[in-house]
């Protein structure tokens, strides 16, 4: 009973979560050739303020992270996370994007206008004549042929790190095309559903070619190198201390930005970054533990905190090639073993849901996610799993190593694992690793049970499921490797129609979670406090990435 | 020149031949590389394929045999070329140039605190022995020496932002550039690092003078009639001040090694949090050139508190000479 009522509640955040986003631009519309070519004007890509006194301008936003960007060229990097985006998107431009009030709506960027071909293999991109590089120079279609072929035949010692599904569907750069100045056409190897939502994917930025041709590496790595075409440019930055820029008085987007200037702050300390925020040194803290979250309780009048769906989650994942989760029954005993309620009550909150993000257009139906191994009465669950331990020769439960990141927020996330599976007699011995420790451990596939957490840049099948769950994808820790779910996903990839591809993506997620190779024990929630006088402050979708650009929040004061 | 100094040179140039073996293995001991630890920094999405990882290898020359890689590094070192970060691509010293100033100012800052406050109250607490001062001196001391400095800056950080909603200036301003916000940045870090070395010195100095005080040219100097504060600081001082300064010199290093906690707590762009950053990337050339800076900085003050011991006593000197020819 205590269960359902957990389950009732988590399932009526979500749908408050889901009426308070805007509605009304949700569907995506179809080109000539079925494929989705969703988009508004770029003009309308920014939302209306959120007080009637209208925007202001001026003003300086603070913004506090843990660290410092790894590297401002996203689409050349690997494991730059939202510290690189953060800081640096707001310098950047990409050809078409996430509507920054909706992920799911692709807006105009640096194209202005586009259309696709009858047989939905020709892309054409009109670049719009008034955007400029920071340095004053034109935005030409060239600028936007070299970032795309970079990302296709990445230089020497760079790799496409996120950018890189855009590779799956352009295989040379002849495909890439600069007619002219103002056009830009590109021409997919086949008929690709979701191509324009991953050119809209934040880390598919577009560069000046000739500025960073003379870079060595031709990479715009650090934050004084940018020289973008977005709304704001760097103005200064230490690194370790601050990250400075300031409005960019050429954007292309009419009467933005509002904002003068927008610092990054590094602060390596949760409890400073949170003292930062208190004192009104910061306006805004980036991603927050339920702890600290509770700790600003009292500063409500000062700071709101928004509670939003992450687009990612934790997850225990086995490795199919060793003992014993080699064997078929242990690993479902595993998935058994967790109580979701539990996981929700112990995190924080969190979201049932498959293995693409809950609330998101890929995901699983919410009623037949409840009825996936896992998700019934725990006790019944857990009384299961033992049996299939005793049938699998272990009647007295088993010993395993369990690996994770040695930070604080994975060991946490952990040790809730370890605490579930002793429930069903396996005892795993906890061992964390330091972040690159356990990235060369779990890269050499000697793991066998690890604690990991996934957080999702793009909420698009392209995006998550070959890296995560076709044959030799890089993030495919268990070593999944099933012939009908990668024909699956390949077939998914080239379906037009987007109620079939759904129900080939549906049937995909059954497929993977009968394997019980990755079990999602919580999708989580994401915390991020706000300053009461930050307006127009709008995530947009569960994505940490997308619509960071900041060029439509202000301040009031 | 001194062959005393001349052998010690000699000392110091193969100690730091050592740190340079020492550290260029122990960091390839450390599992991973920068290749690998480029795609760890986001948790969960951007793993490199093992083809990528070898790729990546080639470029920054990890797939050459180790002595190869210790060879070239070291010829970059005695042609005084630190390499390039494999991080940024920028060159090591341009990196760590900026680094460097912040951490020599918080660290010297820190020094003057511990030296002025712990000689002050060492001896103090020494001429009032058994005093109310002295048991507070010695109370505050054992328990500053006894504190790790990283709970005393958080507590003072969070303290500060709930009781007076005081925050440390995050940007970091040199002195040079805005000296009024660079004291408000560097001041209160420097107390918090300075708290043990001084809470240690003060204890020493402390025991040290009262063993002078109880010679008989102290009595004889107050016997002539000298104020106490004469006594105290013409004749106590120097000869309490050997003992303390081989503490002084533990402690400089101890500065150094602090400054990675404290930089980290306050936000300061210092060498200690370059290095916790370069360990965490796997960026050896970074990581290499700050040790071997620590262990130069080890060095160079060693060898400055030995030969500040013949200048205090001259009879160190003389028994060096006698036993150096």
């Amino acid at each position: 009973m205590r269960n359902f009522g957990l389950i009732l509640l988590s399932l009526m955040i979500f749908v408050v979560l889901i009426a308070c986003s805007d509605s009304e631009n949700s569907g995506p519309a179809s080109g000539t050739s079925g494929i989705p070519v969703s988009k508004s004007s770029p003009a309308t890509s920014t939302t209306a303020p959120e007080t009637p006194g209208g925007p202001r301008y001026g003003g300086n936003l603070r913004i506090a992270q843990p660290g410092d960007p790894v590297s401002c060229d996203l689409a050349m990097s690997r494991g730059t996370g939202y510290q690189s985006v953060h800081p640096c998107n707001p310098m950047l431009s990409q050809i078409v994007r996430s509507s920054p009030t909706d992920h799911s709506i692709i807006t105009g960027d640096l194209a202005e206008d586009w259309s696709l071909s009858e047989d939905g293999r020709t892309w054409k991109f009109k670049v719009r004549p008034d955007a400029l590089w920071h340095d004053g120079s034109q935005v030409t279609a060239d600028d936007l042929k070299f970032s795309i072929d970079r990302v296709i035949n990445p230089p020497e010692g760079l790799f496409a790190g996120r950018a890189a599904p855009i590779a799956g569907y352009v295989s040379t750069t002849d495909q890439v095309v600069a007619v002219s100045d103002e056009t830009l056409t590109i021409t997919t190897d086949f008929p690709a559903a979701s191509f324009i939502t991953n050119l809209a994917n934040v880390y598919v930025s577009v560069f000046p070619k000739t500025i960073t041709e003379q870079l060595d590496p031709p990479s715009m790595i650090l934050h004084e190198q940018v020289v973008g075409s977005g709304p704001f440019k760097f103005n200064s930055a230490t690194r370790g201390s601050f990250y400075e820029m300031v409005k960019n008085e050429d954007y292309y987007e009419p009467n933005r930005p509002y904002l003068d200037s927008i610092t990054f702050l590094v602060m390596p300390s949760p409890a400073v970054r949170v003292a930062a925020l208190k004192t009104g040194e910061a306006d805004i803290v980036m991603l927050l533990t339920e702890p600290e979250a509770e700790s600003l309780a009292g500063e409500s009048d000062r700071i709101r905190l928004i509670r939003e769906p992450s687009a990612g989650g934790n997850t225990v994942q086995m490795n199919l090639s060793k003992a014993p989760f080699n064997d078929p029954r242990v690993r479902r005993a595993v998935n058994l073993a967790f109580s979701r309620s539990d996981a929700m009550l112990a995190l924080g909150g969190g979201f049932n849901g498959a293995i693409m993000p809950p609330g998101g257009p890929w995901a699983l139906d919410t009623d037949e996610v409840l009825t996936l191994p896992g998700y019934g009465d725990d006790e019944a669950e857990r009384a299961r799993a033992r049996e299939l331990l005793a049938n699998a020769g272990y009647p007295d439960g088993l010993a395993v190593q369990m690996h994770t990141r040695s930070d604080p927020f994975s060991t946490s996330l952990a040790e809730f694992a370890v605490a579930q599976l002793r429930k069903v007699g396996i005892n795993a011995k906890l061992i964390p690793l330091e972040r690159t420790a356990y990235a060369e451990f779990v890269s050499s596939g000697e793991h066998t049970l690890i604690s990991h957490s996934h957080s999702f840049s793009l909420d698009d099948p392209d995006a998550i499921l070959p890296a995560h769950y076709a044959c030799g994808g890089e993030e495919n820790y268990p070593g999944l490797c099933d012939p009908e779910i990668d024909r699956l996903i390949e077939a998914q990839a080239r379906e037009l129609d987007p109620d079939d591809r759904k129900k080939l993506v549906d049937e995909i997620q059954r497929l993977v979670w009968s394997t019980d190779a990755k079990i999602w024990f919580n999708w989580s929630v994401r915390r991020t406090p706000v300053s009461t006088k930050v307006m127009n402050f709008n995530p947009g979708g569960p994505s940490l990435y997308q619509g960071r650009r900041f060029e439509s929040v202000w301040l009031t004061e | 020149m001194n062959p005393y100094l001349l052998k010690r040179l000699a000392l110091s140039a193969v100690t730091l031949w050592l740190v340079t073996v020492v550290v260029f293995t122990l960091v390839r001991v450390l599992p991973g590389d920068a290749v690998v630890a480029a795609s760890a920094q986001s948790p969960g999405e951007g793993a490199l394929t093992r083809t990528e990882i070898d790729a990546g290898r080639a470029v920054l020359g990890l797939d050459r045999p180790l002595i190869v890689q210790y060879g070239e590094w070291f010829w970059e070192l005695i042609t005084l070329d630190a390499g390039d970060s494999f991080v940024t691509g920028s060159s090591v010293w341009s990196e760590m140039r900026p680094r460097l100033s912040v951490t020599l100012e918080l660290a010297l800052v820190a020094l003057l605190i511990t030296v002025v406050g712990g000689t002050t109250f060492g001896i103090l607490s020494a001429s009032m022995e058994g005093r109310k001062f002295d048991v507070v001196v010695r109370s505050v001391s054992l328990l500053a020496a006894s504190i790790p400095q990283f709970w005393i800056a958080l507590l003072l950080v969070v303290v500060m932002a709930s009781w007076w909603g005081y925050f440390i200036p995050v940007e970091y301003r040199s002195i040079w550039d805005d000296p009024a916000r660079n004291a408000q940045q560097i001041l209160i870090p420097a107390m918090i690092l300075a708290i043990r070395p001084l809470a240690l010195l003060t204890r020493v100095m402390r025991s040290s003078s009262i063993e002078v005080l109880g010679n008989d040219y102290i009595r004889a100097a107050r016997a002539r009639g000298l104020l106490n504060r004469d006594v105290l600081f013409r004749h106590v001082l120097k000869n309490a001040l050997i003992p303390s300064l081989t503490v002084l010199a533990a402690q400089s290093v101890f500065l150094l090694g602090g400054a990675v906690v404290i930089e980290s707590v306050f936000n300061l762009p210092g060498v200690g949090r370059g290095l916790v950053q370069a360990i965490s990337f796997r960026d050896y050339p970074i990581i290499q050139f700050i040790t071997l800076l620590m262990g130069l900085g080890a060095v160079c003050i060693n060898l400055c508190i030995d030969l500040l011991y013949g200048a205090i006593d001259p009879r160190i000197k003389l028994a060096r000479s006698d036993n150096g020819s």
